[in-house]
């Protein structure tokens, strides 16, 4: 399953798996607009330095594999619902959502690949209006336990100092389910 | 826009298919399709199997709203540069990312202020005046951008930064009425120097959009005349006159330029002033002021300057809640409803990362 990266996902895993976007066994992707924003300069103090160290690993789907007409219809279609008002079940409020996060749910569901975002709202809404089709999001543990079941990599005291860098840089929580899964997967305690 | 249940009732007409067909094609009942014929929007899975079923894109099922949700009456120009569809367009566009986040926040109630339906010089001066005691500035002295910050903030009117996209680089600001919120939106890269008097150009229009007939170039006319009024009291010009008065041009230009830089303003808006009250001095030539102005300009840096300074998201916060108090509380209250992309689009800042540490930094502010 093609797992498509969100911005917050690639800086929690990239140092970890730099060629998560060069190495089809990993089995990720990402656009050109997460691209852009991982590696445009950042008006606050910049909690990922080494991000540029990693420019040439950040590999993106063309402009042809994103915006096929599928894409364009699911694109058009986000907007103009959103623009009228679509109710989040879970906040009853409206969802709002920014272009590129649009751009995000609409490649993800023209391409049937499962999502690994931060962004809770952003997949709440996929969810919840394209719960038929949407394959459905992961966390970014989660994806991480997907390659350490595939061995992808032996974990090492590298790799666990990126992790513990998640709990230093006050990342958002993991699942807890995710949570365990690592413990039986690695037999050390994920970082809290 | 509105999702138009008649508009799916015309189309199964057109293709002469009934609420049951469409109802068994898309495995779903029929007193769904009714919701959706009477109203109710499907979700995006259903629009889009009515868009394959149909054949059509999915703009067939909306309509825009009968009142509209977004009017931008005009834009002010700098140094006469024509105002184009394309720069309507875009405006248009800008303020359209804010649609959403304005009709779920709690429109600000305006304070009455003089509403004046003969655009003549006797009602800018009371309008002038009112804006000025409501501003609480010097009575001799004008306005400066913290006045100027603070009256907006007092007239219920929200300013928003942004980096205005090309086609509206040479607008300084534009106001946009935005399901029922008074906006003004700010070109971010503006210096200070040059914002205190598009500012309250647009205040004055944000004020006047109730007013029957308040559009076209006289309205803009009568605008800048506010404007000006507001920002330069008539003492303030009268006494520059008097201190130019008799002196070579460029001692004249001295004169003018130290009081710029003291009193944080352009020239040519004190120029044009002594002029129109036929004091210019005939023998200063007015293009004398381009080094000056260029020069003062130079010491006052542009609002995105001010607000990144520190390059901390908590200045960031600190200064938007200085400039911008409303749209800052607004935004407060918004942050469940909005992800961090969308609160970056929000405050001009088109970066998540830097998106997320403001989250963090206006969580902090306690909601009303």
């Amino acid at each position: 399953m093609i797992i498509l990266c969100d911005t917050s996902s690639i800086f929690l895993l990239l140092r970890i798996a730099p060629g998560m976007f060069t190495d089809p066994r990993y089995e990720c992707v990402t656009i050109q607009e997460v691209h852009d924003e991982i590696f445009r300069t950042q008006k606050f103090k910049d909690k990922y330095p080494w991000r540029f160290d990693f420019k040439p690993k950040v590999r993106c789907l063309g402009y042809s594999d994103v915006h096929s007409r599928s894409y364009e219809t699911l694109y058009e279609m986000i907007n103009l619902s959103l623009e009228s008002g679509v109710i989040d079940a879970v906040t009853g409020h409206d969802f709002n959502l920014s272009r590129v996060d649009k751009s995000i749910v609409a490649c993800a569901l023209a391409n049937k690949y499962k999502v690994a975002s931060g962004d809770a709202s952003l997949c709440r809404y996929a969810g919840q209006e394209f719960g038929e089709i949407f394959e459905g999001s992961v966390s970014a543990l989660e994806v991480l336990n997907g390659w350490l079941e595939k061995k992808l990599f032996v974990w090492n005291d590298t790799i666990q100092a990126f992790l513990n860098d998640w709990k230093i840089q006050n990342e958002a929580s993991q699942p807890p389910g995710a949570v365990k899964r690592f413990k039986e997967l690695t037999g050390l305690s994920f970082p809290r | 826009m509105i999702w138009n249940g008649e508009g799916l009732k015309k189309l199964l007409d057109q293709k002469g298919c009934t609420i049951s067909a469409l109802a068994t094609a898309l495995k779903i009942s029929r007193p769904t399709v009714h919701g959706w014929i009477n109203g109710q929007a499907p979700k995006g899975f259903f629009l889009l199997q009515l868009c394959d079923f149909f054949q059509i894109g999915p703009e067939a099922f909306f309509s825009e709203r009968e009142v509209a949700d977004i009017s931008i009456p005009l834009h002010r120009t700098s140094r006469g540069a024509k105002l184009t569809p394309e720069m309507d367009r875009v405006a248009r566009e800008l303020a359209q990312e804010y649609a959403l986040f304005f009709k779920n926040s709690k429109v600000r109630t305006m304070v009455p202020v003089l509403r004046a339906n003969i655009r003549d010089k006797i009602n800018a001066d009371i309008l002038a005046n009112e804006l000025r005691k409501m501003a609480g500035t010097d009575p001799a002295l004008p306005i400066n951008y913290q006045s100027a910050f603070a009256l907006i903030e007092k007239l219920g009117i929200i300013a928003v930064f942004r980096d205005f996209p090309e086609s509206l680089k040479k607008s300084k600001a534009f106001y946009a009425k935005i399901f029922g919120h008074r906006v003004i939106f700010i070109n971010a890269d503006t210096n200070f120097l040059d914002l205190i008097f598009h500012l309250l150009h647009e205040a004055v229009h944000a004020l006047r959009d109730d007013t029957p007939g308040a559009t076209g170039k006289e309205e803009e006319a009568f605008c800048d005349k506010v404007a000006s009024l507001t920002q330069f009291p008539e003492p303030y010009i009268l006494s520059l006159a008097h201190m130019i008065k008799g002196n070579s041009a460029a001692n004249a230009v001295i004169i003018l330029k130290s009081y710029a830089e003291t009193n944080s303003h352009a020239l040519y808006g004190v120029q044009k002033r002594i002029d129109a009250i036929g004091l210019w001095p005939a023998g200063i030539n007015t293009s004398s002021l381009h080094g000056a102005e260029a020069n003062v300009r130079k010491k006052f840096p542009p609002i995105s300057k001010i607000l990144l300074s520190s390059g901390d998201a908590r200045d960031f916060v600190e200064q938007m809640k200085t400039l911008s108090p409303g749209f800052i509380t607004l935004l407060a209250c918004y942050l469940p409803q909005c992800s961090d992309r969308k609160l970056g689009e929000l405050l001009g800042l088109d970066n998540s990362p830097d998106a997320s540490l403001l989250r963090e930094e206006l969580q902090r502010i306690p909601q009303k």
